[in-house]
């Protein structure tokens, strides 16, 4: 079911009505969790066997990992006085090591999985390609691999569940069902955010009643995700559609005509069904967390990806960054470093002390690379964005030099200006490698962006795209009201635009949602008349 | 408490109320299209109730093959072709329901085109469309929408506006549109539905079939399809039906395929006790050029239209339509006009493959005030 289809707001009128009227208040997530069960099953109920072995898996290895860290509490408190310190120490070593057996066993059984369903042809094909190099005749076989609805992101949101538990830092949910509908809530299973267990389940448990206002501004965030989904992105995306289809048939103008549109056609497709997950979770009185905070007023890569895809970024952080960078290895290699002859230079000395997060962040985003897709393109993609973030740590001193030498006023506005532009140009070039067929079609899009530039042709080529100048006029204006509105919110960050217009007339409010509904009914794609755009990151 | 409770939902009424009417106007301006199969069916409830001796079912192969006014100049009766391009077996019983209720005919005749290919065709949007944007609300009509096995959504046969919303940067079609909202549509129309073309298109027939009886069986949905029609047709108590196959040229394997399904056909239909004439065998009788009379090997041109007419009118009058229906002086004015407008439309799609214009001629705004031009010169002349 289409996020943004008629049928998807008619389900969710039909469960809140029913979430609501629901007498028993304590059991009121049971409706959320069979709402949750209807969605995924119509996707497609052969896949549900993924869901569930996962909703399963995560179940038992937290639930068994939950009571070896209240054994060891126990344990420990009855033989307080009996152990000694080094008894101590050596019986939570033990503990710790059945514990980290079984997150072992629960992340290699999940991931395994993703793994196998997402990367196996293509690990195959690259092996494939390699041996036929060097004429070894063996082919390793390819085989009809779908990825179940949301794989991606409920095994990292369930696995993230484990981790904490084996953190110690939420206890083992005991009511399998209430587990299930932490992994398969369906506002978010389709393409986001990743919630923390700490921040979302309690939400989902705890009833909530009906608050018009809530359900308003849930209402109003639901349309500005419609009206950034099904206006600017659909219509986008039948141009860069166009261009993927034919590579090789476009000049550099026209390319890099695409891989703007493209930054605007996956920043408003991506948020805008962000919007409307989020609209709905508030429906029902539940927060899921922001993912996106204008990720195109970045000021440097590592501000961009503070904004973009904010819940992967967190949970990168949090279970892949931090262990990697506090990891002895890499404490240890920076320390090394410090010890050497160009540790003790003063840039040596900064070098040292960033290693262990500068290479942190490379891992992190090869993998978030790796995680957007099975084809090469994306490893250059994280890589490039990975080795940017690590670049930009270790060349700080130089860089701020710089400013000081040529008595730049960071301060200023047209140097914030500055940074924006910078970032943007760097986020175009990892897009090149994102929207481009494969790597070596995303090399020949470099090459013909700098010299293959002809405005005319380009402009020829532009007009074809299946997108009309009628639409390319809508598509600019609204892309026009969504950089004001973004302006607005990057300057009032302490509120919403929705509690602003709260505080607005009611005639303007009332302007505002009838245009925003008049606009997606005219221009938004919908219906049968167009090929529905399917989510960009669905296919995750 | 309560006066919230009403201000409230004033509001959600204000907001909805506008949304509705937006979408009202916005069905009117981008969901009325005008083709020539929306000017044929619109037409024909244009007709006054009871007034047609003879009403034929099909697909494209009846409109460019039968003129009804040239009928009607000719023999006396009137008729009407309640025909889609492309019409699916499936459409036939809804276009059948929709003859009966609005027309009293002495003959129904059923070209069985719609059960010629294979199962898939009934699915095709094409027909579907046509008949839910151009007949009024009906149990029929909704009928019909809910029981299509189209991959559009049935809501949007309902409210075409989903369908053709993004049609709103088209401005040339809307303006079109609009001229036939404002010129075709809502009175009776002059050439009763015909299309034509004067293009020619020369190949001669690989296939001679006039004593070939072999048979090919139809595909499953469509030989139940047919069946479906021919008890529906039973259930009525209708003894006025007889099945055709107009004149087809037959140069591919494909067409052949066709043709002996035709003929499986002709064994069912005359099996339910309904009469059957295949009119691909009387090609010495009907003096249609095989060569020439075709602008494809499905349609007949406009010297074929003449012709094709001439022998099928001539058949129903000496046949079916011993005496026609006693029309109203308007009515009979109305088609009188009709027949002095035929040679002027077969004379405009002559004009037009002269001008290296190859588009169908029917009635269509352009086409109806170039002829009404030229009906008015000649009148002129005339007088």
């Amino acid at each position: 079911m289409n996020y943004t289809s008629l049928k998807f707001i008619l389900f969710v009128f039909l469960l809140a009505s029913v979430y609501f009227l629901f007498p028993l208040k304590k059991y009121k997530w049971t409706v959320l969790l069979a709402g949750s069960c209807f969605f995924y099953l119509l996707a497609g109920y052969r896949y549900a066997v993924y869901i569930f072995f996962t909703t399963l898996s995560t179940y038992l290895s937290a639930r068994y990992i939950y009571k070896l860290s209240e054994v060891t509490k126990d344990n420990l408190a009855k033989n307080k006085s009996a152990w000694s310190r080094e008894d101590k120490k050596q019986y939570k070593e033990q503990m710790k090591v059945r514990k980290r057996r079984i997150v072992t066993i629960a992340l290699l059984a999940n991931f395994g999985i993703l793994f196998f369903l997402k990367y196996y042809n293509f690990l195959s094909g690259s092996l494939n390609n390699v041996l036929g190099r060097f004429s070894i005749e063996f082919s390793a076989p390819t085989l009809k691999l779908i990825l179940p609805l949301g794989i991606s992101f409920y095994t990292f949101q369930s696995m993230g569940y484990v981790i904490d538990v084996y953190r110690e830092k939420c206890p083992a949910e005991k009511n399998i069902c209430k587990l299930a509908l932490f992994v398969s809530f369906f506002p978010s299973i389709v393409q986001g955010p990743i919630s923390f267990y700490s921040q979302l389940a309690n939400q989902l448990y705890e009833p909530h009643d009906f608050d018009f206002t809530r359900v308003k501004h849930a209402s109003e965030l639901i349309l500005w995700g419609c009206f950034k989904k099904m206006i600017i992105a659909d219509l986008s995306v039948v141009a860069i559609t166009t261009v993927l289809g034919a590579y090789e048939d476009y000049n550099g103008t026209t390319l890099l005509f695409t891989v703007l549109l493209y930054a605007l056609q996956l920043y408003t497709d991506f948020s805008g069904g962000i919007d409307v997950s989020r609209g709905v979770s508030q429906v029902f009185g539940i927060e899921l967390a922001e993912n996106f905070k204008r990720p195109y007023f970045a000021t440097t890569i590592t501000d961009y990806w503070h904004r973009w895809h904010i819940s992967l970024g967190n949970w990168m952080k949090d279970y892949i960054f931090y262990p990697v960078a506090m990891s002895k290895t890499f404490l240890n290699a920076g320390k090394m470093m410090k010890k050497s002859r160009f540790g003790a230079t003063k840039f040596g000395a900064h070098v040292a002390k960033v290693l262990p997060t500068s290479f942190s962040s490379l891992l992190v985003f090869t993998l978030v690379g790796i995680w957007h897709g099975a084809s090469w393109k994306y490893v250059a993609f994280g890589i490039w964005n990975g080795g940017v973030i690590m670049l930009s740590s270790i060349l700080e001193p130089i860089f701020n030099q710089w400013t000081v030498t040529l008595k730049i006023n960071t301060k200023a506005f047209g140097f914030r200006l500055f940074q924006m532009a910078r970032t943007f140009l760097i986020v175009l070039v990892g897009y090149v490698f994102d929207v481009a067929p494969s790597f070596m079609l995303s090399v020949r899009t470099f090459k013909l962006i700098l010299s293959d530039q002809n405005l005319v042709d380009g402009w020829k080529q532009i007009q074809s795209l299946g997108v009309s100048n009628q639409e390319y006029v809508v598509i600019i204006v609204c892309s026009l009201v969504v950089l004001v509105a973004s302006i607005i919110q990057e300057r009032h960050s302490d509120t919403t635009i929705r509690e602003m217009l709260d505080r607005k007339p009611f005639v303007l409010r009332y302007c505002i949602w009838l245009a925003g509904l008049l606009m997606i009914t005219l221009f938004g794609v919908w219906g049968p008349g167009f090929d529905p755009a399917a989510f960009v990151y669905m296919q995750f | 408490m309560k006066k919230l409770y009403w201000t409230r939902t004033l509001k959600l009424f204000a907001l909805a109320i506008p949304l509705i009417l937006f979408v009202m106007l916005g069905q009117t301006i981008l969901g009325v299209r005008g083709s020539k199969d929306t000017v044929r069916l619109r037409g024909f409830y244009e007709e006054p109730e009871h007034s047609l001796d003879v009403v034929l079912l099909g697909a494209s192969d009846v409109f460019f093959g039968y003129s009804p006014a040239y009928a009607y100049d000719l023999f006396g009766y009137t008729s009407y072709m309640y025909t889609t391009s492309s019409a699916p077996g499936d459409l036939y019983p809804y276009f059948l329901q929709e003859v009966l209720n609005h027309q009293d005919p002495q003959l129904i005749v059923v070209e069985v085109h719609g059960y010629l290919h294979d199962d898939d065709y009934m699915t095709k949007e094409k027909a579907w469309r046509y008949f839910s944007e151009s007949v009024p609300l009906s149990m029929n009509k909704i009928n019909a929408i809910l029981n299509n096995e189209t991959e559009d959504s049935k809501l949007s046969y309902f409210i075409p506006f989903g369908k053709y919303h993004g049609e709103w940067k088209n401005f040339s079609e809307i303006k079109e549109n609009r001229r036939y909202r404002e010129e075709i549509f809502g009175h009776s129309t002059i050439l009763k539905g015909a299309v034509t073309s004067a293009r020619h298109d020369p190949v001669n027939p690989a296939y001679d079939v006039q004593s070939d009886f072999s048979e090919k069986e139809l595909d499953a949905k469509t030989y139940e399809s047919l069946m479906e029609f021919i008890d529906f047709c039973k259930q009525k108590n209708l003894d006025n039906v007889v099945f055709v196959r107009f004149p087809h040229r037959i140069t591919a394997e494909e067409e052949y395929g066709y043709f002996q399904r035709v003929n499986a056909i002709e064994k069912i239909v005359t099996q339910h006790e309904f009469r059957f004439i295949n009119l691909e065998r009387n090609v010495d009788d009907i003096g249609i050029d095989y060569v020439n009379d075709f602008c494809d090997d499905d349609h007949l041109d406009a010297d074929g239209q003449k012709k094709f007419t001439e022998y099928l009118g001539k058949l129903i009058r000496e046949e079916y339509v011993i005496e026609p229906l006693e029309q109203t002086p308007e009515n009979k004015a109305q088609w009188d006009l009709s027949a002095q407008y035929v040679p002027l439309f077969w004379e405009k799609a002559r004009q037009m493959v002269l001008e290296n214009n190859f588009d169908l001629v029917f009635e269509s705004p352009e086409i109806m005030e170039d002829l009404t031009r030229s009906f008015e010169e000649l009148n002129d002349d005339a007088a």
